[in-house]
């Protein structure tokens, strides 16, 4: 079913016991120390800050919490641009310089429903008894009100000791309402340049978007989604123009263009798994193992449809002589293809299924695929600088036979001054046409007409065989003798032709109604004769149809050739 | 060789041209390396990564070596083919140390003998940064290369270190027994 699409990647390094469990989100590489050479920042499952250079781990360092997502991006104007990491894990943002803690940035708590916070500032005091503050808190979340995590937990706990000591272990800590962290990424303040001041955009459990200003320690912007986002991709600038694309929890794509949640919501068929901004384009990965790629108006410009789970998908952007910006993907049975646009340019098997893409500069080389497995292994390719992505270089798109310019003829002189001519002339050649049009229309009516009304007269004959028929009636009746003068005008004989005769039987009686014309040569002028009689010579005139039909062994029910004639008035019989 | 040459080269002044094409990755010491062909006097202590590609004439006994350094960097490795047809020798470059991309050095070297331009000229390849502790030994980089495979044209892979100098004059030598 595929066509034969090689890799283009380099096999670099593989590390099948590398010992990394992550997922695309939080695998990133970064000039972490300034030098030129980038290194390879996981944020591991295991709550390490692994980093690795070159084929080796370099250092690992303890997260406080289990990681969420990693982004590094330049916080400052200032000299050396020294990248600062951010590792987003539960409420808070380690910011990190140098890959020494910085900062953390702590997310704002939400409003608490006051009833909530009432319920439990009077358990605390032990002003209602913890069944009441339950039957309470019940009420509350069956009156449609989200309640927060400390109320849910108490309401599950089915121990009226437990419950006692839940209450107790948070005596004297108000109510407030936490969120985390589901998702973060950058976005360029002012230009788009690789080293250009950059903000984090952070998405909340809470259904929120925050852009954080460049140091990270206050929100620039709020904006209310109103579902969670599972997963959101940045296209533009802060200042100029930024557009985020959000993937929510709900299964459906939000837009938010400078800020303003946009009002076109797309519903995708499943839900999304992966989220990823191309050139023109953000694709969406959906549980249905479909990729649509969507415009920022929301309109969907294609799909791919894959034969298996889609696992990982991240952007290749690459840099250098080209400037392909194209999708890659992970799938369950261990495929990684590359796409650019909607056509298949590479894929290549791991023997394990890659949970986790990065694509971009490691080490010293720029263009970098670097894959984790579901074992933990890790996997580096590169792409040669000779590597081909284009559409129509490997097989798909349009024919190469397209790209051939047709041998237009030169401009002679003579097409110059018919095309001057049509020019001129213009009025009186559609003139010209329309009459010729119209003489078109009469002839083909007038052949209608012919059609309809041949075969209705004494006398008739066929162009295609060239035989001409003539009747006559002999007599005043009541008997009569009807002769048919036969003619052939072609220059084949004719060998046994049916001949039918056709009268109301009511009327007339003809001698035979059909007999056989064995021969018809050429020229000659043949004469049958046929006794017609006129039953009751009281009852008016018929007509009488003569039929030739088409010659034994012909396959034709089409008659060769069909005359009429009109019966004249007959004498009554003479009675002797 | 007719005898007034051979006078002429034991004074130094033959002055035979050959054209000696150095090429490799970015950052595996190139430049450096041409540096140390220097006499003393002339030698930079440092060097910053090439733009495009600079030439420069080196003397080495009874040979004029002019020596093309190109930029290794992945933009300027287009231009590398423009100066394979001139070319009497090739000098390339591998970072012992850069394990990680021996494959792209590969890549390059594969597609630079295969290129119709290219003649059988000798190629010396220079295992350089081996003081590093991470260096390959110059065995594994003949293997990660696919040296064995190279049967067309004579090739030695001398381990140097560009900073020191140590192993640049056993290459370069190598290199004019060839030629001359």
């Amino acid at each position: 079913m595929l066509p034969s699409v090689k890799s283009v990647w380099l096999d670099a390094f593989n590390d099948p016991v590398a010992g990394i469990s992550a997922y695309t989100p939080c695998v990133h590489t970064c000039n972490l120390f300034g030098d030129g050479e980038n290194r390879l920042v996981i944020a591991d499952e295991d709550r390490k800050l692994k980093i690795w250079k070159g084929t080796q781990k370099a250092s690992e360092h303890p997260l406080l919490d289990t990681p969420v997502a990693i982004c590094s991006y330049i916080s400052e104007n200032t000299a050396p641009r020294l990248p600062a990491l951010a590792v987003a894990a539960g409420s808070h943002i380690y910011i990190y310089r140098n890959l020494r803690p910085y900062y953390k940035f702590v997310l704002p708590p939400e409003n608490v429903n006051t009833e909530e916070q009432d319920i439990w500032q009077k358990v605390m005091e032990g002003e209602i008894v913890i069944g009441e503050a339950v039957a309470q808190l019940t009420r509350l979340q069956d009156a449609g009100v989200v309640l927060q995590t400390r109320s849910l937990q108490l309401m599950n706990i089915g121990d009226p000791d437990a419950k006692m000591a839940f209450v107790e272990h948070w005596q004297g800590q108000p109510l407030v309402a936490t969120t985390v962290i589901t998702c973060m990424d950058v976005v360029k303040q002012a230009i788009d340049e690789p080293d250009a001041v950059s903000c984090l955009v952070v998405g909340t459990e809470s259904g929120r978007i925050l852009i954080l200003n460049p140091a990270g320690t206050a929100i620039v912007k709020n904006i209310w989604v109103g579902i969670t986002p599972a997963m959101i991709a940045v296209q533009g600038e802060l200042d100029v123009g930024y557009r985020i694309t959000v993937a929510g929890r709900d299964g459906k794509l939000y837009h938010i263009r400078n800020g303003e949640l946009s009002q076109t919501i797309i519903q995708l068929e499943a839900q999304p798994v992966g989220l990823v901004r191309l050139a023109k384009h953000v694709a969406v990965g959906c549980m249905n193992d479909v990729v649509h790629a969507y415009t920022p108006t929301g309109h969907k410009s294609w799909s791919l449809y894959l034969p298996c789970h889609i696992l990982a998908m991240q952007r290749m952007e690459v840099t250098g002589q080209r400037n392909t910006k194209a999708l890659i993907v992970a799938l369950s049975n261990g495929e990684v293809r590359v796409y650019n646009e909607k056509l298949l340019v590479s894929v290549h098997v791991s023997p394990n299924p890659v949970t986790a893409l990065w694509f971009g500069r490691y080490g010293r080389e720029d263009n970098t695929l670097l894959a984790i497995t579901k074992s933990g292994a890790l996997d580096i390719k590169m792409l040669p600088r000779t590597a081909n992505l284009e559409a129509g270089a490997i097989g798909g798109g349009p024919p190469p036979e397209q790209e051939i310019p047709l041998a237009v003829p030169k401009k002679t002189r003579l097409y110059v001054e018919q095309t001057q001519r049509e020019r001129e002339q213009a009025a009186d050649m559609h003139r010209t046409f329309q009459r010729d049009l119209a003489k078109l229309r009469l002839t083909t009516a007038r052949a209608y007409v012919k059609v309809l009304t041949d075969g209705q007269g004494a006398a008739a004959f066929t162009t295609n065989t060239n035989l001409s028929l003539s009747l006559n009636i002999a007599g005043l009746g009541p008997r009569f003798r009807l002769s048919l003068l036969l003619r052939n005008d072609g220059s084949t004989q004719l060998n046994d032709i049916p001949v039918a005769l056709r009268a109301d039987a009511g009327l007339y009686s003809l001698g035979k109604t059909q007999f056989t014309i064995p021969f018809l040569v050429p020229g000659l002028q043949y004469t049958f004769e046929v006794p017609v009689t006129a039953i009751d010579p009281m009852a008016g005139t018929g007509t009488i149809t003569v039929l030739l039909l088409a010659p034994g062994g012909v396959s034709s029910s089409a008659p060769l050739l069909q005359a009429q004639i009109k019966m004249p008035m007959s004498e009554p019989e003479e009675v002797e | 060789m007719g005898f007034f040459d051979k006078l002429l080269s034991l004074f130094g002044m033959s002055g035979k041209k050959v054209n000696v094409l150095v090429v490799g990755l970015d950052n595996s010491g190139k430049t450096t390396i041409i540096e140390r062909l220097k006499p003393r006097p002339r030698q930079a202590a440092e060097v910053a990564p090439t733009v495009g590609f600079t030439v420069d004439e080196v003397e080495k006994g009874p040979l004029t070596f002019t020596v093309f350094d190109m930029s290794g960097a992945g933009r300027y490795r287009t231009l590398w083919e423009q100066y394979y047809r001139e070319a009497d020798a090739v000098v390339f470059v591998v970072d012992s140390a850069d394990k990680l991309r021996m494959v792209v050095a590969r890549d390059e070297m594969e597609h630079m003998l295969k290129h119709s331009n290219m003649r059988k000229v000798p190629i010396l390849y220079f295992a350089n940064k081996k003081d590093l502790p991470v260096a390959m030994p110059p065995v594994e980089i003949a293997q990660a290369l696919g040296l064995d495979d190279i049967k067309d044209r004579p090739w030695q892979i001398v381990p140097s270190n560009g900073l020191t100098g140590e192993g640049v004059d056993k290459g370069i030598d190598w290199l004019a027994e060839r030629l001359s």
